[in-house]
């Protein structure tokens, strides 16, 4: 009798769902990377320095549940995991803190030399295939809240010794505060690096980088508490606030990942689109505002439309990030790869209509048009449709709701058409800097940017500045921060410019008057002027 | 253990090629997996660099471990730019080693020689990507196998244990240092992941005599099997889900029938309908007949393509019976719905020639193909064909089983007269994407290890249909 092998059916169309199964559990790397920044392969950060906390991802590198390390001093093997590094001729073991089987996080020896290394992952008797690195000095990481290397750092106000507060969107520090930064990659120490750490002033240049500033910083070393674990210690500089300053470390040329820390000269922080931090805390946790916005726009194809449109609402987190540019970094500065806040779980709140009025007026140099409500919160109304501009000329405008609705009561805000805004950009082994003309005085101009590394990863970046500043340069420790390619370029796009301002209610929370001029790509009503360039 | 005899073999054949001077910068095309040139190369997989100005001449490595440079020629892999062992640098391809120790999901491809550095080219590595090596190192016909005592093997038969070489298999336990010969001794550096063998479309039993590092070689594993039946000479590997190229086994004719002859007709696709239409159907009409020995034991007839398509008919005279099964095409493929298929089709009016002189083609949206696209003749003939009774999770073919009656000292006979419904099958054949050019797949009659037929089929891109589908 002729055996039949099971996978015969399968086998004949060629197809496959079955797949071996491997013969031995050999540890298998997929990446190194800084245990603090998680900065991919290919950027200028991914080094992992000496003496800092790295993890290893992968597969087969450790036991199935996750053992940490006892205490002190920390293990060349844990949990039948060992990890050995080789650079050149000389070999090292490191310092294990946790294994498991998909990630191991560990310290590098202080003593490991500087180059290409070799890490090789030994796991109950099997070693796996080697995976190379780039052992540096030093590789500042900036430990994230979010365990991630982005969004807040994790950063503590210093008010006492025994009142030592995260810093939060709701507790954010004051200028001139000192506050307390956890890091690692500051660089190699003296002492051993498995026992408990002694804590001392490490002789690096670093420099402490919050909304572009520079911070003095009293205390760069290992913390008292952790073994390859850096604390950072400066004052907050004076002239920056803001929910999302970006807060980067930068030793020698190196920067850290991008963080973020919220800053108020008293009271709460306030985010650019006018959102406070207790305001965003709110909304992150699943919370709503209650939103009205309106929009005066000429939008220009073959024909010139021109419509006004009003939105009020009762909203959550994803439908105000939909109409606002949520979590941009503070005036003066940038931050590269810029997270948007976003919910932190749970339902998504409803989306409700709020009845401001039967009708807006609408009342420019052209006289007075009306914009009805449509459905409840929802106006619009289609100006005139022509090859010319007849309504909306530049000018002065009022709106006004009286005498206001179920919902939100009597509203009057003002705006006035700013001059169109014309920009150039000039990037030279300087720097790259962006010159504007026009706009609204009031408002800001965003750059943005981007790159993409020969690892496949893309790193951008978005910087804000003050319009009436008329110029701003992209400084050279964000442009050194992403990766550098003749591969690299993107398209140049640039967009129109829009004038917003603030109104209130009673009613809503907050209130936005916009124009979107006939040159205008992004009409979301905040900010003067986009322009996108690459490297 | 024979290691210069594979190392010999390895480079015979591999490419013509001529000594260019120039100071140009080198250009990078492509990189495939050296054995099968298929486009999935995992680390450690040997791979082939094809471009222009890769190296001022010839030259190839004469000791292990490999040469991290040869003539003025290297080849630096990922944001480390780790230097990657060779085999072998011309002019226009370089054989290399992509390195096991280059992490990171996509790892750039720079060749470097003394007239500058090529663009970036980037490579994802894939999971797995078997790939057999073959006589001619062209990556189709004849396997590269040897005997247990390390002899070509030029005609084998089941019971015979038989030495592969591939590449693509993989990290091992122990681990090599990339370039590093495997261990001739134990431990030898065994696979991780063991590839299944399909040798004449049967599945060599798990596990493998040995699957590994060929001792003394760098990137160049050895599989040692020993297939138990052979009902075709088709042979192919399988891992991660991913298949190697499909290569031929010298098969050893059996004993077990005489007068065996047969015709194969390609139904479809035909000469009158010679446009580059989707899905690239293949059905194949064919006849049978042979006279079973009076002590005939079990053997086969196979009916095999290039591709994945292939009837089997496994004839068993001791017991009297016969057992077939045919591919043919889903309900749903008749509807050219292929959206439960994990093959992707294509829409061929969307062949472009990109920048770089490759080509991009679009699928389907949703895999599912308007009417516009396909052949009606097609359309007519599908209707035509026996339906499935056993599915295939995940295909847009099943199969067609049929069981009937064959005897020790009788003529066995597949016609219009005799056991007529194993004599069509269908499937649609991994053309590729035919983009702006003809394919050629052949069908092979194999009747107990003998081959008595083939018929070359052609698809040919003689025109594509013009915008709003074909008039």
């Amino acid at each position: 009798m002729i055996e039949r092998p099971i996978g015969k059916l399968l086998r004949l169309a060629g197809l496959s769902v079955l797949f071996s199964l491997p013969a031995v559990a050999a540890p298998q790397i997929r990446a190194i990377l800084n245990a603090a920044s998680y900065a991919q392969a290919g950027l200028p950060n991914s080094g992992i320095a000496q003496g800092s906390i790295f993890v290893i991802f992968g597969a087969e590198l450790g036991p199935g549940d996750l053992r940490q390390a006892a205490g002190f001093p920390l293990p060349q093997a844990l949990g039948g995991t060992s990890i050995r590094v080789t650079v050149g001729a000389t070999t090292v073991d490191a310092l294990l803190m946790y294994v498991s089987a998909t990630q191991v996080a560990a310290i590098l020896p202080s003593a490991t030399p500087e180059g290409i290394g070799l890490m090789e992952v030994t796991y109950n008797g099997h070693a796996g295939q080697a995976g190379a690195f780039r052992v540096v000095r030093s590789s500042p990481g900036i430990l994230a809240q979010n365990q991630a290397g982005t969004g807040l750092a994790l950063a503590q106000n210093f008010n006492s010794t025994a009142d030592q507060p995260r810093n939060t969107l709701s507790q954010p520090a004051r200028p001139g505060q000192v506050v307390t930064l956890w890091a690692t990659g500051l660089g190699p120490i003296p002492d051993s690096d498995a026992g408990v750490p002694v804590p001392r002033d490490l002789n690096i240049n670093l420099q402490v980088l919050v909304g572009g500033k520079p911070a003095t910083v009293r205390y760069k070393g290992r913390s008292g508490c952790c073994s390859g674990v850096d604390q950072i210690i400066f004052e907050v500089p004076a002239g920056v606030t803001g929910c999302y300053v970006p807060l980067v470390v930068q030793v020698d040329n190196v920067a850290s990942n991008f963080t973020t820390i919220s800053i108020a000269d008293g009271g709460d922080c306030t985010d650019l689109s006018g959102i406070s931090g207790p305001m965003l805390d709110r909304l992150q946790a699943g919370g709503s505002l209650r939103v009205g916005s309106i929009v005066l726009s000429v939008a220009k194809s073959a024909f010139v439309t021109e419509m006004g449109v009003g939105q009020f609402y009762q909203a959550g987190l994803p439908w105000l990030a939909s109409q606002i540019p949520l979590g941009l970094p503070s005036a003066g500065s940038c931050m590269v790869n810029p997270v948007q806040p976003s919910l932190s779980g749970g339902p998504v709140p409803d989306l409700v209509g709020l009845d401001a009025g039967g009708l807006l007026n609408v009342t420019g140099p052209k006289g007075t048009r009306q914009v009805l409500q449509r459905d409840k919160g929802a106006y619009s109304e289609t100006f005139a449709t022509g090859t010319l501009v007849q309504f909306l000329e530049p000018g002065t405008y009022t709106v006004d709701s009286a005498p206001g609705g179920a919902d939100v009561g009597p509203l009057h805000a003002t705006i006035t058409f700013p001059a169109e805004l014309t920009s150039t950009v000039q990037q030279s082994t300087a720097g790259t800097t962006v010159n504007w003309h026009g706009g609204d005085p009031a408002g800001y101009v965003v750059v943005q940017g981007s790159a993409l590394s020969t690892a496949g990863v893309r790193t951008s970046f978005s910087c804000v500045e003050r319009a009436s500043a008329g110029q701003f340069t992209v400084p050279a420790y964000v442009l050194s921060s992403l990766p550098t390619s003749p591969s690299d370029l993107v398209a140049l796009v640039a967009a129109g410019s829009s004038a917003q301002n603030r109104f209130k209610a009673p009613g809503l929370d907050l209130g936005y008057f916009s124009f979107c001029s006939p040159s205008s790509a992004l009409c979301n009503g905040l900010f003067d002027y986009y322009y996108y360039f690459g490297f | 253990m024979r290691a210069i005899t594979v190392r010999r073999l390895l480079f015979l054949g591999l490419v013509a090629f001529t000594v260019e001077l120039g100071m140009s910068q080198p250009v990078v095309t492509a990189v495939v997996n050296a054995a099968s040139f298929d486009a999935a190369v995992p680390r450690g997989c040997l791979i082939s660099i094809f471009g222009t100005k890769l190296a001022r001449a010839a030259a190839s490595a004469t000791s292990i471990p490999l040469p991290n440079k040869l003539e003025d020629a290297a080849v630096l892999v990922g944001d480390l730019e780790l230097a990657a062992p060779l085999y072998f640098v011309s002019p226009t391809q370089i054989n290399a080693l992509l390195p096991f120790e280059a992490l990171g999901d996509t790892l750039s491809l720079v060749v470097t020689t003394a007239a500058g550095r090529s663009q970036p080219f980037l490579v994802k590595p894939a999971p797995a990507g078997p790939g057999l090596f073959t006589r001619d190192s062209s990556g189709k016909g004849a396997v590269l196998a040897l005997t247990q005592n390390f002899q070509l093997a030029d005609a084998v038969a089941p019971g015979q244990p038989l030495i592969l070489y591939a590449t693509g298999l993989g990290p091992t336990d122990p681990p090599v240092v990339s370039g590093n010969p495997g261990a001739t001794q134990e431990p030898l550096n065994r696979v991780i992941s063991v590839p299944e063998v399909f040798a004449g479309d049967y599945p060599i039993s798990v596990p493998v005599d040995f699957a590994g590092l060929a001792p003394g070689m760098a990137g160049v594993y050895q599989i040692n099997v020993t297939p138990q039946f052979l009902a075709s000479d088709r042979l192919y590997l399988r891992m991660g889900g991913k298949l190697s190229n499909m290569v031929q086994l010298p098969l050893r004719a059996g004993q077990n029938v005489t007068n065996a002859s047969g015709t194969i007709q390609a139904v479809y696709p035909t000469a009158q309908d010679p446009i580059g239409w989707t899905p690239h159907l293949l059905v194949v009409k064919f006849t049978v007949r042979m006279d079973i020995g009076a002590a005939a034991g079990p053997f086969a007839i196979a009916v095999v393509t290039e591709g994945s398509a292939s009837a089997v008919i496994t004839i068993d005279p001791a017991n009297g019976s016969f057992d077939g099964l045919l591919p043919v095409p889903t309900v749903a493929s008749r509807h050219f719905d292929f959206s439960g298929s994990s093959d992707i089709r294509y829409d061929l009016l969307t062949c472009q020639t990109t920048a770089n002189g490759g080509i991009s083609v679009f699928p389907f949206p949703g895999n599912v193909l308007p009417l516009s696209r396909v052949s009606p003749q097609e359309v007519q003939l599908l209707n035509t064909l026996p339906l499935p009774n056993t599915p295939v999770a995940g295909s847009d073919i099943g199969l067609l089983r049929v069981q009937g009656q064959a005897r020790r000292g009788a003529t066995f006979a597949i016609d219009d007269a005799n056991n007529t419904g194993l004599s069509v099958f269908a499937a649609y054949v991994p053309v590729h994407t035919l983009c702006g050019r003809d394919e050629v797949t052949t069908v092979r009659l194999i009747i107990d290890g003998k081959q008595v037929a083939s018929v070359d089929v052609k698809y040919t891109v003689g025109f594509l249909p013009p915008p709003g589908g074909p008039q």
